[in-house]
């Protein structure tokens, strides 16, 4: 019998949102600062999260007159929202968090005033960063069937399964100088708490809460979940910390396997899919 | 002698012990009729008529789900309920119905009256079971009664 | 047979009048004119609540010795139950009563009935 450490565990996240939800508006010519790099459009506050990979397409499948060299009429990037709703896209996730001005796509200034629609599209799970620890529930709804004449309480056996947990985590928002030599990948804290800002497409997000993770093999629950409360402990000489409570919705699995893995190029880039996800490998038969 | 609790209760229905009863209660009222008159100084009483009447909750459950009569809920609503495809269905029945005490004597504490069913109701919810709440009324006094 | 001796439940007495004629002039004066010099036309009404139905039936044996609205008789001490003033029934050789209209009996329940009496003071 071996013992579990709680090191080998963590979270995994993928940004989503409630159904098909997506956020329509109106790109006008003047919406578009091409020197700045930035555009925005009408959107609610918080509907779009730094770091999100949204799709931006146009509602009359004409071509977005919106990024440089990008001739179609949808495209697939990632975001950074600034203080008055200014967007810039970015091509990785890590530039999107940091928001500066160089890596940023180049845009256009559109000819004309285009409806879009807007939508969180984004395949890809990332770890969860400054986590000191996580715990999840399930529990199942037992209903009494005692009736008369039974001596013993008889419970139903098959009532309804739900989850929830918490996430207690380091804050931080941002990449430093020093993170350079870390996988720029990792989701960070503070996404949970606009994530319980979000209007219009809901604070769901799919997660892989790993129990053991090895190379070849894992033990981990997967659920789609809703942030219902974000807390922030602030004290003197003392790091912050923030609290995130979350319910599971639809299916809870617990299951044990191998991690999922992407199929690489020989110089160790992702095979990417036409919608620009990674290119998942099938567990080797033994 | 030992107190009696929901293990030893028991609902017949037509003579037939009946299964899944969550519960039954009953209830007698006489009505007061004033005969106060002018002079007197504490007010005064006779009898009116009296009235029995009850309740009981049973899960919707059959012990084989192609026989009716094994659902004890199912005889219960099919006594007031009467379905008919030209609109006018047949009069509801009356039940004979005896709530019992298994108190460990030879002979079970009951009471027994023909009875009218005057309510039925049925919720289908979220993480609960299918059960009826019916209530019924003694039709004349109670037929026979030993508590 | 004499009125019968139950307590009511309700009494309700209107004293009546004595006769008197009102003149009235175009300047809004009155006179009147007094005619007799003995109060009549006296109402009474009384309630018998949830009585036993052979006490009610007494009732309707008196209402038929007065042959209904037809003769006067003279009531009990007993309908004035609960009254502490003075009693304010006439002497019978001032005034007696007589059915105003006939008793109304409301059965409540099988031995038990509602019995309700309209009396009218006569001179």
């Amino acid at each position: 019998m071996s013992v579990y450490l709680g090191e080998s565990g963590c979270v995994e996240i993928q940004r989503t949102a409630v159904g098909s939800g997506f956020i329509s508006g109106t790109l006008e010519i003047a919406d578009v600062d091409q020197n700045a790099k930035r555009f925005s459009f009408d959107f609610p506050v918080s509907a779009l999260i730094t770091g999100d990979r949204i799709e931006i397409a146009t509602q009359d499948k004409s071509n977005l007159e919106l990024v440089k060299d990008h001739d179609y009429p949808d495209g697939l990037w990632y975001c950074h929202v600034d203080q008055t709703g200014g967007l810039r896209l970015y091509r990785t996730f890590a530039d999107a968090v940091n928001g500066q001005y160089d890596p940023a796509i180049e845009l256009v200034t559109p000819t004309k005033a285009q409806p879009i629609f807007v939508r969180n599209r984004d395949d890809d799970f990332n770890p969860l960063a400054q986590i000191q620890e996580y715990e999840i529930t399930t529990n199942r709804e037992a209903v009494d069937l005692t009736v008369l004449g039974d001596s013993f309480r008889e419970q139903y056996a098959n009532g309804l399964i739900s989850g929830q947990g918490s996430i207690q985590c380091l804050w931080e928002y941002k990449y430093g100088l020093c993170d350079s030599t870390v996988d720029y990948s990792k989701e960070l804290p503070n996404y949970f708490a606009q994530l319980v800002l979000r209007l219009e497409q809901g604070s769901l997000f799919k997660g892989r809460f790993y129990l053991h993770e090895q190379l070849n093999q894992a033990v981990w629950y997967t659920a789609d979940c809703v942030v219902t409360n974000v807390g922030f402990a602030f004290s003197p000489a003392s790091v912050v910390r923030t609290s995130i409570d979350f319910v599971t919705t639809g299916p809870i699995q617990l299951l044990i396997g191998q991690l999922p893995t992407y199929i690489l190029q020989e110089d160790r880039y992702d095979i990417l899919l036409e919608d620009g996800g990674r290119l998942e490998q099938e567990e080797p038969r033994p | 002698m030992s107190f009696s609790s929901g293990k030893d209760g028991r609902l017949y229905i037509d003579g037939q012990v009946a299964a899944k009863v969550i519960d039954w209660s009953i209830s007698t009222s006489v009505a007061g009729l004033d005969t106060t008159t002018l002079g007197d100084l504490d007010r005064t009483n006779t009898a009116g008529i009296r009235t029995t009447s009850g309740s009981c909750q049973l899960f919707y459950y059959a012990v084989d789900p192609n026989n009716t009569s094994t659902n004890s809920a199912s005889v219960l609503l099919n006594k007031i309920i009467k379905a008919n495809s030209s609109g006018q269905g047949a009069e509801s029945e009356k039940v004979l119905l005896r709530l019992g005490i298994v108190d460990g004597s030879s002979t079970e504490k009951y009471i027994e009256g023909l009875c009218l069913i005057t309510s039925a109701a049925m919720t289908m919810a979220v993480g609960a079971v299918l059960a009826a709440s019916i209530s019924f009324e003694f039709d004349g006094a109670p037929r026979s009664m030993y508590l | 047979m004499s009125y019968p001796t139950i307590n009511p439940s309700q009494r309700v007495y209107d004293p009546g009048n004595w006769a008197n004629k009102q003149f009235n002039s175009v300047s809004g004066a009155e006179m009147r004119i007094r005619y007799g010099d003995k109060r009549y036309n006296a109402k009474l009404s009384l309630t018998y609540d949830n009585i036993p139905d052979e006490k009610a039936s007494e009732f309707l044996a008196h209402y038929s010795a007065q042959y209904g609205t037809y003769k006067q008789f003279v009531l009990p001490t007993a309908v004035l139950a609960g009254w502490s003033g003075s009693s304010y029934i006439p002497d019978q050789s001032v005034m007696q009563f007589r059915y105003a209209q006939a008793p109304t009996i409301n059965s409540v329940r099988p031995g038990i009935s509602t019995v309700s009496v309209n009396l009218l003071g006569v001179v």
